[in-house]
């Protein structure tokens, strides 16, 4: 059987800076495979989640990533590219 | 799924501390010093008939544990943090949760405060009942060294951890029946539980 | 008997998660000296979420998978869960028992799921919108981490505890008690396909040491079964189907996790529990 490779997801986080107050592509994923963490826990003091930089999305789960391009569409800064490896040059 | 609510960024104030007030627990350790406390015991039977001694050191902790509790509630209170200050608004708002926390806050101060501890292990913290065992005790260990085994092995101190226990339930209001069910003298540790008599009450 | 009760004191007639020692729990600890004031420790940022999480042995074990690598995947997940196994983990617990978990007591309030807020960017920030439950004494000092709780709790009496569960069970959520490994019982979540992390974490990469079946497996009595479907979409465990051959629900009793979600669900009863342990072929299916 031949290996399933999934696409490769870039987030570009100079666009991407604020992604728990935006969520666009969480929420819109249909196999849920994007994951955003809080980069800063400080004590007595809820994080500020329109401050730059203070979380960040991650790709958590590619292998669950079809490339249907949902994220890509529904992204309001372009910050996500979703292609398959041949595309990559890989 | 929930959409975001706008509001506040959640701040709360620097100076706020969960732990116990480090002043408190000096002043009680300085109080109730274990040692100290047993060296008044073994001044006053010094030369008394062992039964006579057993007699007057049960009834020297039992004043001593009564006294070490009031003292330790009227710090307790003089000292709040805001552990205690969210376990009295959350017992305000769902009327439970008195039992046993607040009588337990108590509980945990005077031991840490007098015993080689940085945490009481409790067996059991439930709307019914409260129990906690104590592996190494100061006074224990005095007592052997200056009353002697057999003074020791009588166990008169567990007086001061019966009235003491007590007293932080009846003062804050609750019924309770207090047992030892395990000693130091003849086991690895003595365990205190605390039962409520009016289970159906409510707070 | 699965290796919680062995490890956490439970039996046959009452499991771990009813025996009140699992949830007892200090309120106060004191400072040990040489270790520095607990306020300065936290007092700067702690890092998290960065190429840490990046580097651990799931997500490594994920990009292999996504890479088509299947040894190194296979190899990182059978490590994991040989460590896992040494722990106790969390446990699929039915709104029955939870019901009784509830009624020692202990302290519970209402918080954001964190899975939820990492998965799907949920923000839940009032009592509608809470979906988990933090148990025990430690709640009394959520305020040291705002960040962890959006800001707010809500300690909930007993009654409304229940209602609150029995409010998410219908809604499609089952629960389950996260026992972070022996030490405390973190909360009682509730929890459904694909936000959640220890149910994603064993359908998807069979990490099943992580996240316990419940003491129960759930069969349909088809005398009962009208086949009307009410139970049908409740299942997060791929168990649960509508055989049309015979025209009822249909349970697999091996991918069953005994939630109890369609049993709650059924309007005609004929859904029901039967101990996991008293199967022999199911009794070391956890
Ligand atoms: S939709 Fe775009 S900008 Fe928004 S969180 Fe996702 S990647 Fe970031
Ligand atoms: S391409 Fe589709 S499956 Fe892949 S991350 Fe984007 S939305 Fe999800
Ligand atoms: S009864 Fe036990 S715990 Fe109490 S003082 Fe005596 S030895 Fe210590
Ligand atoms: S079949 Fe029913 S009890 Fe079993 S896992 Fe699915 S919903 Fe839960
Ligand atoms: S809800 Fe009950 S009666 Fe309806 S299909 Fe499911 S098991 Fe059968």
């Amino acid at each position: 059987m031949e290996a399933i490779i999934a696409p490769v997801i870039d987030i570009d986080r100079e666009r991407c800076t604020t992604p728990f107050a935006c969520k666009k592509c969480l929420q819109i994923c249909p196999t849920a495979v994007l994951a955003v963490h809080e980069t800063r826990m400080v004590r007595l003091e809820e994080t500020d989640k329109y401050l730059p930089g203070t979380y960040r999305l991650r790709i958590a789960y590619r292998d669950k990533c079809s490339g249907c391009n949902r994220c890509v569409d529904v992204c309001p800064e372009d910050a996500i590219t979703v292609r398959m490896l041949e595309e990559v040059g890989a | 799924m929930t959409a975001a609510i706008e509001r506040e960024r959640v701040v709360f104030p620097k100076d706020w501390t969960f732990d116990l007030a480090e002043e408190m627990v000096e002043a009680i350790a300085h109080e109730f010093a274990p040692a100290e406390v047993v060296a008044e015991l073994a001044r006053r039977i010094n030369g008394k008939p062992q039964a006579e001694a057993v007699a007057e050191a049960e009834a020297y902790f039992a004043d001593h544990g009564h006294r070490w509790m009031g003292r330790t509630i009227e710090l307790g209170e003089k000292y709040r943090d805001r552990t205690y200050e969210v376990l009295l608004a959350a017992a305000e708002a769902t009327g439970e949760l008195a039992f046993p926390h607040v009588p337990e806050r108590f509980i945990e101060i005077a031991y840490l405060s007098t015993q080689p501890l940085y945490s009481l292990p409790i067996v059991e913290n439930t709307r019914h009942c409260f129990a906690f065992k104590m592996v190494f005790c100061d006074t224990y260990r005095a007592l052997e060294e200056q009353c002697g085994d057999a003074m020791a092995a009588a166990l008169p101190c567990r007086k001061s951890c019966l009235a003491a226990v007590d007293r932080a339930f009846r003062d804050k209001g609750f019924d309770v029946e207090v047992v030892q069910d395990s000693s130091l003298a003849d086991g690895e540790f003595c365990q205190f539980t605390s039962r409520r008599r009016e289970a159906a009450s409510g707070a | 008997m699965c290796r919680m009760c062995d490890s956490l004191g439970g039996d046959a007639a009452n499991p771990w998660y009813l025996n009140p020692k699992n949830y007892s729990n200090r309120m106060y600890k004191l400072r040990e000296p040489g270790k520095g004031p607990q306020q300065a420790a936290t007092a700067g940022a702690i890092e998290a979420g960065g190429e840490a999480q990046h580097a651990s042995p799931i997500n490594t074990a994920i990009e292999a998978k996504a890479n088509g690598d299947m040894e190194t995947f296979n190899k990182i997940i059978g490590e994991m869960n040989k460590r896992a196994a040494l722990r106790p983990g969390c446990q699929v617990v039915p709104l029955h028992e939870v019901m009784e978990v509830l009624d020692m007591g202990m302290p519970v309030a209402a918080m954001q799921c964190i899975c939820r807020k990492t998965t799907r960017g949920c923000e839940e920030c009032s009592l509608k919108e809470y979906t988990g439950l933090g148990l025990g004494t430690g709640m009394l000092k959520w305020e040291r981490w705002p960040e962890r709780y959006r800001g707010k709790v809500e300690f909930l009496s007993t009654k409304q505890a229940k209602e609150f569960v029995e409010f998410w069970d219908k809604k499609g959520f089952m629960h389950m008690l996260m026992q972070e490994g022996g030490d405390f019982i973190g909360g009682l979540c509730n929890c459904d396909y694909p936000d959640c992390l220890p149910i994603r974490q064993r359908i998807d990469y069979g990490l099943t040491a992580q996240l316990v079946k419940s003491e129960y497996v759930c069969f349909v009595d088809w005398d009962k079964c009208n086949g009307c479907g009410d139970c049908l979409g409740r299942c997060d465990f791929n168990a649960l189907k509508y055989e049309a051959t015979t025209e009822k629900a249909h349970i697999d009793q091996f991918q069953c996790f005994g939630c109890g979600l369609c049993e709650t669900a059924c309007p005609r009863n004929a859904i029901e529990y039967r101990d996991r342990k008293q199967i022999p072929g199911l009794a070391k299916v956890w």
